[in-house]
């Protein structure tokens, strides 16, 4: 069922709390980043989520692209663009991995201007891989796939497999920060749910035409999770940029780890 | 052989018992969650797996509760005895918050006059007690024979990050046992 797709790409900021609030709403960080209006914002609080919570989502370099500012976080999320039809029968994917890879590394230079005086405390890259599979068989057989020989698991038929590895290392610009490197693999089961809005919804997001349209799905995955320690005092604004670049360039490495190529990855540098 | 749920997790850094487990150092809610569109006719992905610790498993109901005591506290009128200060509303929002982020289930809201709020779970032999203040947060264990531990979650510069995260990652078994060891 296909091979190894770019699934997510996310960069995710975490404001000091306790402070001032995160001076940015997600319409602003959208614009700085892709200096354009987004095509949806939403300032109101979800329904279903009970804290403060804006979103702006639009499209970027053929990706669709959303800001979504909450009290503890703020991710910049790349994820899959529109597909031609909404009942699609595949697992959303990005077809063209070099689209996510410049993405991601022309956002940085944007953040980092753009958060500036911010108060930030942690930052973290995230890309997430997958492959659509049949059975939990097949799953196991890729992820064993792409498990180094150490980490090396007999899997056979089990479900819910998930491997989680931190391997930190202090980072070139400051060897006191430990920074975090993790690989996850796992077989995941998904629900696809796929709304319809009503043709004269007043508001994006306010689903009035009924139930959604439900597929399940089994998906191979690898998330590749880079961040900062979380620590108590402010990241030095001049450091936002290049810790975001130092944890986007282990990617490389990780998917070198992993035997995955993954084009326009292969040798990610900012 | 009948399949069986497997769960993995090795930290190569593990080794020093104050060093934070992998998970407390991952980031992302879920695998999946952020692939989520507000527009017109696009694909919502949801995680569904027979694990526990995922989107989908979040006491949100319980979440807007506190939420909505915290508002109306915020907005009781000054001769009232809940009014909190704005200050400590808007810390209180963001520990609440970042509680809910963590998985932790929701706790019971009081207030302690308008300079404190107080979160507070019960398991029928413990007690636990996060006091959030104008900017600073305190932490502590009672049984009914008395107090077992506290602790304070702020810095000297009464920024609430890093202590707070490490503090609550592990879940409400793991706060506990930070405070009272």
């Amino acid at each position: 069922m296909g091979s190894w797709q770019a699934q997510m790409g996310r960069i995710t900021l975490f404001p000091l709390l306790g402070q001032v609030r995160f001076p940015l709403s997600a319409l602003d960080l959208y614009k700085a980043v892709t200096g354009k209006d987004p095509d949806n914002f939403q300032n109101q609080q979800p329904p279903l989520n009970p804290f403060p919570n804006s979103v702006a989502q639009g499209n970027m370099q053929g990706l669709a692209f959303s800001c979504q500012v909450q009290p503890v976080r703020v991710d910049l999320t790349f994820s899959p663009g529109p597909t031609p039809t909404p009942f699609s029968n595949g697992l959303p994917a990005i077809s063209d991995s070099r689209l996510l890879r410049a993405a991601l590394a022309s956002s940085i230079p944007s953040i980092e201007k753009a958060v500036r005086g911010a108060k930030l405390s942690r930052l973290a890259i995230y890309l997430q891989i997958g492959r659509e599979v049949a059975t939990s068989t097949e799953g196991n057989q890729f992820i064993r796939e792409t498990l180094p020989p150490t980490y090396s698991v007999p899997l056979q038929d089990e479900e819910d497999f998930v491997l989680q590895l931190n391997r930190p290392s202090a980072a070139a610009n400051d060897s006191s920060m430990r920074l975090n490197y993790i690989t996850k693999w796992s077989v995941d089961r998904l629900q696809v749910l796929t709304f319809l809005a009503a043709q004269n919804s007043p508001i994006a997001g306010q689903f009035t035409a009924g139930a959604p349209v439900i597929s399940n799905k089994l998906a191979a995955t690898i998330a590749l999770d880079n961040s900062s320690p979380a620590q108590n005092s402010q990241i030095d604004d001049n450091q936002i940029g290049t810790l975001l670049s130092l944890t986007f360039n282990h990617f490389n490495k990780q998917l070198k780890e992993c035997n995955v190529s993954l084009e326009g990855f292969e040798d990610a540098s900012v | 052989m009948p399949a069986f749920n497997t769960l993995v997790r090795i930290d190569t850094a593990s080794g020093n018992s104050a060093e934070l487990d992998t998970a407390a150092n991952s980031t992302p809610k879920s695998s999946y969650a952020g692939m989520f569109d507000i527009a017109v006719g696009t694909q919502y992905v949801i995680y569904n797996s027979s694990r526990t610790d995922q989107l989908g498993t979040q006491p949100r109901g319980a979440y807007q509760e506190v939420a909505q005591t915290l508002t109306d506290m915020r907005d009781s009128t000054s001769d009232d005895e809940q009014r909190i200060e704005t200050d400590v509303y808007n810390l209180s929002v963001d520990v609440a918050a970042a509680l809910f982020d963590e998985n932790i289930p929701a706790p019971s809201v009081f207030s302690h006059g308008p300079k404190s709020v107080v979160f507070n779970w019960d398991d029928g032999v413990h007690n636990l007690y996060l006091t959030v203040g104008r900017a600073r947060l305190w932490a502590m264990a009672s049984t009914a024979a008395g107090i077992k531990g506290q602790i304070e979650l702020t810095n000297p510069a009464n920024h609430i990050a890093g202590n707070f995260f490490k503090a609550i990652s592990p879940g409400i078994a793991g706060l506990l046992t930070h405070i009272t060891k």
